[in-house]
């Protein structure tokens, strides 16, 4: 309870504690979302560089069964087999890559959520002590008991 | 008493003749040192002459004046010396000579010297005239004194100051003021909480996943669905691994709207609580305004007890004074009553005991004349 002499509510404590909330949770938003943006950068790379090592790939992929006799306009079923192996092989690598960057993306939307929720409450914890503080001031009325005939 | 006897001297009467009628009315005896018949008669025969008891004992006591008389003088002496003083002569005090002998009207008086020669007649009074002094003595009966009724001043109660509980009554017109005042801003200061809270509340998890696989980095579902086409791979081939990823979206979104659900019940929980606070501060204040007013009330009553205390001590007092006066009227009055009651009793024995002494003074008058007394009742004599 910030309260000065005389129970009178100093009211500048609370603005000095909400600054402070307020320059926490800007802090960690901006941390947060830096780590988000590395976060994402680091997949959108790793799913640069998967792209790049399948795209890489497939032309070797194909002449290996060109130069069976197993590709061209005869393609063979074990071409196409195969072939439908390695690119579902990257697509699956693609979407999980893909997935496991948006989980991390989601670990950073939770975290700035958690932040920014966490900065909510804590601002509305203080402004409701700050109300519970004016109002309660009223009550140095109690101080006059004395004066009163009480005890 | 002047004309009371018959020592008259009769016009021609000798002095040896005049004696002898004397004493044969037997005012003196011829023989000194003897008692006169008279005397025996007054007095009952125990008496001398001058005994007050007997009637020439009076007349020397009622005429101190007389030069001469004392106890040890002798009859003789004595009515000499009466005889002298009566005459107006040498026996008198005064030099104008008496004249109790022409009260009754009685003739010119021979010298005393002269031995022979004529007196006046022996004054003799009338019934007429006794009547006439009988009511003259009855007008002069002293009258009754009246008391009057001591009636004091009604004694005025002192008016003192009624009880005043303006003080008091200032003090809880004041209490009511300060306790309106801080009902007042301790009722902003919860709605200005609760405006605020509705303002700036805000749920962070509200509105799902902001990232998910339909708007993650790279290829969208439709690249990807293109790829795989122009690789002549069915899309569908990657369907078990977009299950999955809806799946962690779908697990990520009800995270979320947990944490939401969460948030949504605490804001409303703090919506509950400042109407909560609101009123423990009501109440509070409540309390204080009560706590104020008794002690204010207890101040009151225990001065107002103490204003009571003083008005019955005074009441009392008052009582006690009132009391005082009214024995005070009552004694003054019986002891003026009792005065005037005895002086009117001493007035009228007076008047009666002078009464009885004149008309006994006036017997040798009324015994020759054969006179009688009046109503002797109506003078309270008889």
């Amino acid at each position: 309870m910030a309260l000065s002499g005389y129970g009178v509510p100093d009211l500048g404590a609370y603005d000095r504690q909400a600054n402070d909330l307020q320059y926490r949770f800007n802090t960690d938003s901006a941390s947060n979302a830096y780590g988000r943006f590395l976060s994402q950068q680091r997949g959108s790379r790793d799913l640069g560089d998967l792209t790049q090592n399948y795209q890489r790939g497939l032309p070797g992929a194909y002449a290996n069964f060109n130069g069976r006799g197993l590709g061209g306009s005869n393609r063979s079923g074990l071409q196409q087999r195969a072939m439908r192996n390695y690119v579902g092989d990257y697509g699956t690598q693609y979407l999980r890559s893909q997935q496991d960057m948006t989980q991390g993306l989601q670990q950073y939307d939770l975290q700035q959520a958690n932040n920014q929720q966490n900065y909510t409450n804590q601002l509305l914890s203080l402004q409701g002590q700050k109300a519970r503080d004016i109002a309660n001031a009223a009550l140095g009325i109690e101080a006059l008991r004395p004066y009163l005939g009480g005890s | 008493m002047a004309g009371q006897y018959d020592a008259t001297p009769v016009p021609g009467e000798s002095a040896s003749a005049r004696r002898k009628r004397l004493s044969a009315q037997g005012y003196y005896s011829t023989t000194p040192g003897n008692k006169s018949p008279a005397h025996a008669a007054e007095a009952g025969g125990a008496g001398t002459w001058y005994d007050p008891s007997t009637y020439s004992g009076q007349l020397a006591a009622a005429n101190p004046n007389v030069k001469g008389i004392t106890a040890k003088s002798s009859p003789g002496q004595y009515n000499s010396l009466l005889f002298n003083y009566m005459q107006g002569g040498s026996g008198s005090t005064g030099s104008t000579p008496n004249n109790k002998w022409t009260t009754y009207g009685g003739g010119g008086g021979g010298g005393r010297g002269g031995g022979g020669g004529g007196g006046a007649a022996a004054p003799q009074l009338t019934q007429a005239q006794l009547d006439q002094l009988y009511a003259l003595m009855r007008g002069a009966q002293p009258g009754s004194q009246t008391a009057n009724q001591l009636d004091l001043p009604d004694y005025q109660a002192y008016q003192g100051a009624a009880f005043d509980p303006s003080m008091w009554q200032q003090l809880q017109g004041n209490l009511d003021t300060a306790v309106a005042s801080d009902r007042a801003a301790a009722g902003q200061a919860y709605g200005d909480l609760t405006s605020y809270l509705n303002t700036n509340y805000r749920n962070a998890f509200a509105g799902g996943p902001q990232t998910t696989m339909g708007n993650a980095p790279g290829m969208d579902q439709q690249a990807m669905n293109r790829m795989l086409q122009a690789q002549n791979v069915n899309p569908n081939a990657l369907g078990e691994q977009r299950n999955y990823a809806g799946g962690a979206d779908q697990a990520f979104g009800n995270l979320l709207a947990i944490l939401g659900g969460n948030e949504q019940q605490a804001q409303q929980n703090r919506l509950g609580n400042v109407q909560m606070d609101a009123n423990t501060t009501n109440r509070a204040l409540d309390m204080a305004a009560l706590s104020g007013k008794t002690g204010i009330g207890l101040q009151q009553g225990q001065a107002q007890q103490a204003w009571k205390q003083r008005q019955d001590d005074q009441a009392f007092q008052e009582w006690q004074n009132r009391q005082a006066a009214l024995q005070q009227e009552a004694m003054q009055n019986w002891q003026r009553g009792n005065t005037v009651a005895d002086t009117n009793l001493a007035a009228q024995n007076a008047w009666k005991q002078g009464n009885i002494q004149d008309l006994i003074a006036l017997l040798p008058q009324l015994i020759p004349g054969g006179l009688n007394f009046p109503d002797l009742a109506g003078m309270g004599l008889a």
